[in-house]
């Protein structure tokens, strides 16, 4: 039989209390945070996925931001090469007009042509956030003069839109806008029909006819170009969102505490160290020794 | 028998009761003094005497008080508590670090991500000042979160070796104490005294001096503990006690420059013996503040290092917004060693931020050096030619935070481990030599009542040798 000293019996009524205050408090911290997971050593390797997982989540939400800003330039291209078109449009219209009627006519068909030509010339020098969306990374002077020179270069601007994947937010002057290599100058051929039509140059007019129809199609490939790159752009988004989603899910899954297991745990702790104060009032009460008086 | 004797009788059994009704009184006084071993009156009969022709006899004595405990049990928690000082001792620490990669108190991978973010979201608008701004504040907050957590780590260094410089000095003066005791218990044992108390007092001594020091402690022929480093020294034999000493020494192995050594002073000189010490609370100490502490800040040097040129690397090929380059992005240094706990902001980016390099040409929305610095994050991007360099600060701090959790998940476990040992150990120890006060209540009275007895026949004696002595000639 083993002998029992009075210090065992306050070390074990200490123990089991301590154990069960102990218990308690876990189970009470862990419903008051509701995280399962609040220090490394508590599972090493579920901690280095979730940090992990949260650094991807931080870089996805990244960009996300990035992504955002880029849509907003692209946007911004999109609109002026919108307008840009329109004009181009109306300018071909007039073109086919100049060429069908009489002198008095086409010079009456000219100022609208001028007005057109110098409205092209404005909106590719269109800026946005403060940057000049036409220029390349030339981005802080107009890219176009009066004269339709242009003093721009045709660098991308790339950004990147997710992991491994980038998107050119610069829009594509050279190829749709100058005609590069072997296409037309859309603000030329603008130039050249205002001219034709001011000088009642039936002949130029008829020549400005096709230039004018072969930009308009340069710019309906541009904004089919940028049309790309935002799909690109809300794929990339939706993407991001979808692996976000994921990224908090296996995070909650790793740190999350199953909150009907912690409450059940904490009422069961709560349970057991009233048991274990109970339990030890009855052991140290037993070893006082007021049974022998 | 003489009637006179049976007074003797009596008045033995009185004194040997007593003295055994002392001893339990002893013992229940001392039911809750820690290290207190209980003891035991030895009573023994004493000879015989001859009554005409019976055998009777010779009362009783008291012959010694023991102390009820096994040596066995007594050297294997000896043993034990050298092992629970290191645990315990390098567990705390380790929570400490633990706690720098926990919770609200972990910044650096949040600032980490931060600072690559707002990299990446420049490279959108690279000529945007107030994004250069951002970029120059991300990266300031960075490295102020480096040198913050380098910072900690140091003084936590420092702490150690606080602890380690006390405990040392209260280790010297335990040693001096046991070999006066072993003096003392010798001295008395041979003049035939009790020394039960300072027996106590030396185990206690001994167990305190295990697991704060680690070393071995044996006991030798002469009944004294003796203290050894083995294949080291001695420090203490007998009633001789050699010194420990603490210095702050150069860098050896996993020690750092300037932290503390401990070293043996004996007659053949002085010797260090820190790497000696594994076990013990200082030889906890050691350990967590060489293998966690200083390894962690390595680490961190490392990372903060690898991060700081990498982007450097990339940063000088560039061009700021004011045209000009060859500059770093990070003032870190060359050396990796301390490179967390300098690691800062180029003082002229710090001023103007338009001496952020962007990209290769003077344009304004040239961003090739952003995107570049932007890649550095993700660990190994194929195809976009950033893997070469890639430096992954975030996995790196993650894969730390996880080596940090398995130590102190293994630190942890083997804290508890030892615990339920010594304490089984402990349960043993009380069960043997602890007191009982029901077991000492019922002793009190089994002596009471010899006493009362004793008196009795005493009474007895004396009515007799009365009725003898008013017999009338």
């Amino acid at each position: 039989m083993s002998r029992i000293s009075t210090s065992q019996i306050f070390q074990l009524a200490h123990t089991n209390v301590a154990s069960a205050r102990e218990r308690e408090t876990q189970s009470a911290e862990k419903a008051a945070t509701g995280k399962n997971l609040s220090r490394p050593s508590q599972d090493p390797a579920g901690w280095v996925q979730a940090a992990a997982s949260k650094a991807q989540l931080a870089e996805g939400e990244s960009h996300l931001r990035v992504a955002s800003l880029s849509r907003n330039f692209l946007e911004a291209a999109e609109d002026t090469l919108v307008q840009l078109q329109e004009g181009v449009q109306r300018a071909y219209e007039l073109a086919i007009a100049g060429a069908s009627t009489g002198g008095g006519d086409r010079l009456a068909l000219a100022a609208e042509a001028r007005t057109i030509s110098q409205a092209g010339s404005a909106t590719v020098n269109a800026a946005f956030a403060g940057r000049y969306l036409f220029g390349g990374t030339q981005t802080a002077r107009p890219p176009f003069a009066e004269d339709g020179s242009f003093s721009g270069n045709q660098s991308p601007i790339e950004a990147p839109i997710a992991r491994g994947l980038r998107v050119n937010v610069a829009p594509p002057t050279g190829k749709f806008v100058l005609g590069q290599p072997d296409g037309d100058d859309v603000l030329t051929s603008l130039r050249q029909l205002a001219t034709a039509l001011e000088n009642d140059d039936v002949d130029g007019v008829r020549e400005a006819i096709e230039p004018l129809r072969r930009s308009n199609e340069q710019l309906s490939l541009a904004r089919a170009d940028i049309g790309g790159r935002l799909s690109l752009v809300e794929g990339a988004g939706d993407a991001q969102a979808a692996g976000s989603i994921n990224l908090q899910d296996s995070i909650s899954r790793i740190e999350d505490a199953d909150v009907l297991k912690v409450f059940t745990d904490l009422a069961r702790d709560q349970t057991v160290f009233r048991a274990a104060l109970q339990s030890s009032q009855r052991l140290l009460s037993s070893a006082d020794a007021s049974f022998l008086k | 028998m003489a009637v006179n004797d049976i007074l003797e009788i009596g008045r033995q059994g009185l004194m040997a009761n007593r003295k055994a009704m002392e001893t339990a009184s002893n013992n229940i006084a001392n039911a809750n003094t820690p290290g207190y071993t209980r003891r035991r009156a030895v009573m023994e009969a004493n000879g015989q005497a001859v009554s005409g022709n019976v055998l009777v006899g010779g009362g009783v004595d008291v012959k010694k008080v023991v102390r009820l405990h096994d040596p066995f049990i007594q050297g294997q928690i000896l043993d034990h508590s050298r092992s629970l000082g290191a645990a315990r001792a390098k567990a705390d620490t380790v929570h400490q670090v633990e706690s720098l990669f926990s919770g609200d108190a972990y910044r650096l991978g949040g600032l980490v991500s931060g600072f690559f973010g707002a990299v990446r979201e420049l490279s959108v608008q690279p000529e945007a000042a107030a994004m250069r701004d951002a970029v120059v504040r991300s990266a300031d907050s960075l490295a102020g979160g480096f040198r913050e957590m380098s910072g900690t780590l140091e003084r936590m260094k420092i702490d150690i070796d606080a602890r380690i410089e006390n405990e040392v000095g209260a280790a010297n003066g335990m040693m001096r104490e046991m070999a006066a005791l072993n003096g003392q218990i010798s001295q008395l044992s041979r003049t035939g005294h009790e020394v039960n108390e300072l027996l106590d007092q030396r185990e206690g001594l001994a167990r305190t001096l295990a697991q704060k020091l680690g070393f071995e402690i044996s006991g030798d022929d002469q009944g004294n503990l003796n203290l050894t480093a083995s294949g080291l020294g001695i420090l203490v034999s007998g009633t001789e006690a050699n010194e420990l000493q603490v210095a702050r020494t150069a860098e050896r192995g996993q020690k750092a420059a300037g932290s503390l050594d401990i070293s043996l002073k004996d007659a053949f000189g002085l010797r260090v013996v820190t790497g000696a010490i594994e076990q013990g609370e200082i030889g906890g100490l050691v350990a967590a503040r060489d293998r966690v502490v200083q390894t962690t800040l390595g680490e961190l040097d490392r990372i903060a290092h690898s991060l700081g040129t990498a982007v450097n690397g990339i940063h000088r090929e560039g061009t700021g917004a004011d045209g000009l380059g060859e500059r770093d992005l990070f003032a870190v240094g060359e050396d990796a060693r301390g490179a967390a706990s300098r690691i800062d902001v180029d003082s002229g980016l710090k001023t103007d931020a338009s001496a952020l390099s962007l990209g290769y040409g003077d344009a304004p929305g040239e961003n090739a050096v952003l995107l570049a610095i932007a890649e550095l994050e993700s660990p190994g991007v194929a195809g976009t030619g950033a893997s070469e360099r890639n430096v992954a600060t975030g996995e790196s701090l993650s894969v730390l935070a996880g080596r940090i959790g398995v130590i102190a998940r293994d630190d942890y476990g083997a804290r508890s481990h030892q615990e339920a040992l010594v304490q089984q150990l402990e349960n043993y120890r009380e069960s043997l030599s602890g007191v009982s006060l029901e077991e000492e209540s019922v002793d009190l009275l089994r002596y009471q009542a010899v006493f009362n007895a004793s008196a009795k026949a005493m009474r007895v004696g004396d009515e007799l040798l009365q009725t003898i002595l008013s017999i009338k000639p």
